[in-house]
């Protein structure tokens, strides 16, 4: 499928673990073209101990790799800087989740299984009649499913530090180790950590959006968008309307490229939104969508605000050396819905996947094409579903008339069907053939029709 | 279980002090320090919400646009949609459960839209077109001698004309060219943005796919 060549079979089969680095680069470029190689068989055996791996960021990333990399036989540490992070997060984890982590169900505050869709004209449409009976978007408090993630990696085997990570040092050759420096809090309760050091043969950068790991790799920048959110305290009386329903505006006035939110927690609701291209406004358009859902959260209390930078494309280097990244440090957060916890846990879980598998479960120095593998594999499975949501934001996210077209779209069934299955499953389903010709029929109307509303309306502006 | 106590929590105060953030940051806790606390609006609105005799029961009560002879005066239905999201995109409203919003578009019948929107223009194109087509057949046959009827049976002519259609109707304004272009570019670019991991700056041959 793809013609990345990795470094030469000859510079590797060593039986020593010495490698002679400047003997393989000759070889490495004369080889460079289209060969394919399994190099991390060929690894030189680790002697006497296991594969030492770093998982920097105890999110839900790092905490599925370094447990998956433990129960692999790695020798795992995962340094995370503050164990009771309560993080501003939608919360929203998909069905297939659950299986797919074996996550226990108290974990869930909520279940939501109708969601609103409110147009810029304010037609309300309501989504998940189609869903069956045991379907649901599981709600989520971050620090409860973050630290039930680490505690389950300690408990398989991992080393759990808790330490801010600084800066690592790159090794020269395939066998060196990486050396990290991190601030220790261990034992102390506050102030400047101690500073330590951590040698380790691979690193796996878990740490998020501003992520360090990613700097230290030159893995380059990319866009994103910046989520603001309250949460807000409502009513009882009012909290019974959000119980198992979560809403979505449209509009200008709510964001130009995104969409506002109101999404029930355990007791309270976050009210939030986002945008890419007009960041200074956050406030302008956070105001808009407490003005729209107004009616339902008066009389609330905003008892936190909250805001993150959302990423909007992977970096574009995900992987350097013995080094990946993993959820949102690599950028993995889907357009058009903004989720991000799926597919931080799960590429963190493929990574480590990959690393346990080109080290023969520890035994063996993995190499660049082990971790390459990862994303081989992660880009085969997903790019689908990102290429998908790109173009569903694309159309539209565009403009006013595409939202009232969206909405109007979202009251068809099928369309209602199609998006909880791809959301809850993660596939991009084929569908029905006809079914899809008539959607697309039904979509450019709507398009059609809205864009003919707006035409009239700049028409009265003159 | 952490439960949130009863105050307000600024995002600053969750940032221990050796971790730096984003330029971002920085501006957003100077900024949230003035945001008042309070869930009454600061946008603009006018002093009531949007009223209409014909709007009823969250959408266009078809019976008030009937015209002399019976029919649905379908022209007067999109004007009022037009002025209704007018008001709304200046004065935003807030979404509420007693009275939904129910009205879709697709009521309107496919004719109206198409008489009201499409046929204008087309006749606009047309004329443009009959009128440039008559001149050019003219030029044609003074220049080359060939008639209408020969222009007609004539390859050349026929490919002519089949490219300046296509082209019509893909380029309406100048404008268009740069939206297209503009448009190809956008629906590349993310992809685009995925395989740059797959370019290594050693490696000769990227990923195909």
């Amino acid at each position: 499928m793809n013609s990345i060549a990795f470094k030469s079979f000859a510079g590797l089969r060593q039986s020593s673990p010495e490698a002679p680095p400047l003997a393989a680069h000759p070889s490495r470029l004369a080889r460079r073209r289209g060969l394919r190689v399994v190099a991390g068989k060929f690894s030189p055996k680790l002697q006497g101990r296991s594969l030492r791996v770093a998982v920097v960021g105890g999110g839900p990333a790092g905490g599925c790799a370094a447990e998956t990399l433990a129960k692999g036989g790695v020798e795992t540490f995962l340094i995370e800087r503050k164990m009771d992070n309560c993080k501003p997060c939608g919360g929203a984890i998909p069905l297939c989740m659950v299986g797919e982590f074996d996550l226990p169900l108290d974990i869930i505050d909520r279940r939501v299984t109708k969601m609103k869709m409110i147009s810029p004209s304010n037609v309300a449409v309501d989504i998940g009649r189609t869903l069956k009976p045991h379907e649901y978007i599981g709600m989520v408090r971050r620090e409860v499913l973050d630290s039930y993630l680490r505690d389950r990696a300690k408990q398989n085997g991992a080393n759990v530090i808790n330490g801010l990570f600084l800066k690592m040092d790159v090794p020269q050759d395939a066998n060196s180790p990486y050396v990290l420096h991190y601030s220790s809090y261990d034992g102390k309760t506050g102030g400047v950590g101690e500073k330590r050091t951590l040698e380790v043969d691979a690193v796996i950068g878990a740490d998020g959006a501003n992520s360090r790991v990613a700097k230290s790799i030159d893995a380059g920048d990319y866009d994103y968008a910046i989520a603001f959110q309250e949460r807000i305290k409502i009513p009882d009386d009012k909290m019974v309307y959000y119980e198992n329903l979560a809403e979505m505006y449209v509009g200008d006035d709510v964001s130009p490229d995104f969409y506002g939110w109101v999404f029930p927690k355990c007791d309270h609701v976050a009210v939030g939104t986002g945008t890419v291209t007009h960041k200074g406004d956050i406030k302008k358009f956070q105001l808009a969508t407490r003005k729209r859902a107004e009616d339902k959260i008066q009389g609330g209390k905003i008892i936190r605000v909250e805001a993150h930078p959302i990423p909007e494309h992977p970096r574009p280097r995900r992987l350097s050396g013995r080094v990946a990244l993993v959820g949102d440090a690599a950028g993995y957060v889907t357009k058009c819905s903004g989720e991000g916890i799926y597919f931080a846990a799960k590429s963190g879980m493929m990574c480590a996947e990959a690393i346990v598998e080109g080290s023969e479960n520890g035994k063996r120095m993995v190499e660049e094409g082990d971790l390459r593998k990862y994303l081989e594999k992660w880009d085969k499975t997903y790019l689908p579903t990102y290429r998908v949501l790109d173009v569903l934001q694309k159309v539209f996210y565009r403009s006013n008339p595409a939202r009232e077209a969206f909405v109007e779209m979202c009251a068809d069934e099928y369309v209602q069907k199609m998006t909880f299955d791809s959301y809850l499953y993660k596939t991009v389903v084929p569908g029905n053939p006809l079914e899809d010709l008539k959607l697309a029929i039904n979509t450019v109307g709507s398009l059609m029709r809205a864009n003919a509303i707006r035409k009239e309306m700049k028409k009265l502006n003159v | 279980m952490a439960s949130f106590s009863p105050t307000i929590i600024h995002f600053s105060t969750a940032l221990s002090p050796p971790y730096s953030r984003t330029s971002f940051t920085l501006r957003s806790n100077k900024s949230l320090s003035l945001l008042k606390v309070s869930t009454h609006n600061e946008v603009a609105t006018s002093d009531s919400a949007f009223e209409d005799p014909r709007w009823l029961g969250g959408t266009w009560d078809l019976k008030q646009f009937q015209k002399t002879n019976g029919n649905t005066d379908w022209d007067a239905v999109i004007d009022a949609e037009v002025m209704r999201r007018k008001w709304l995109r200046d004065y935003p409203e807030t979404s509420t459960n007693d009275n939904p919003v129910v009205f879709n578009t697709a009521i309107i019948p496919w004719w109206a839209w198409i008489k009201r929107f499409h046929l204008p223009e087309a006749e606009l194109l047309n004329g443009r077109a009959a009128m440039i087509g008559f001149f050019m057949s003219y030029l044609v046959d003074s220049l080359t001698g060939v008639g209408v009827v020969d222009q007609m049976s004539n390859l050349v002519c026929k490919t002519l004309l089949f490219a300046v259609v296509v082209g019509i109707l893909v380029v309406r304004k100048k404008e268009d060219i740069e939206t297209l272009t503009k448009l190809w570019k956008e629906s590349t670019h993310y992809d685009e943005q995925w395989q740059a991991s797959w370019k290594d700056e050693n490696s000769s041959t990227p990923k195909t796919d």
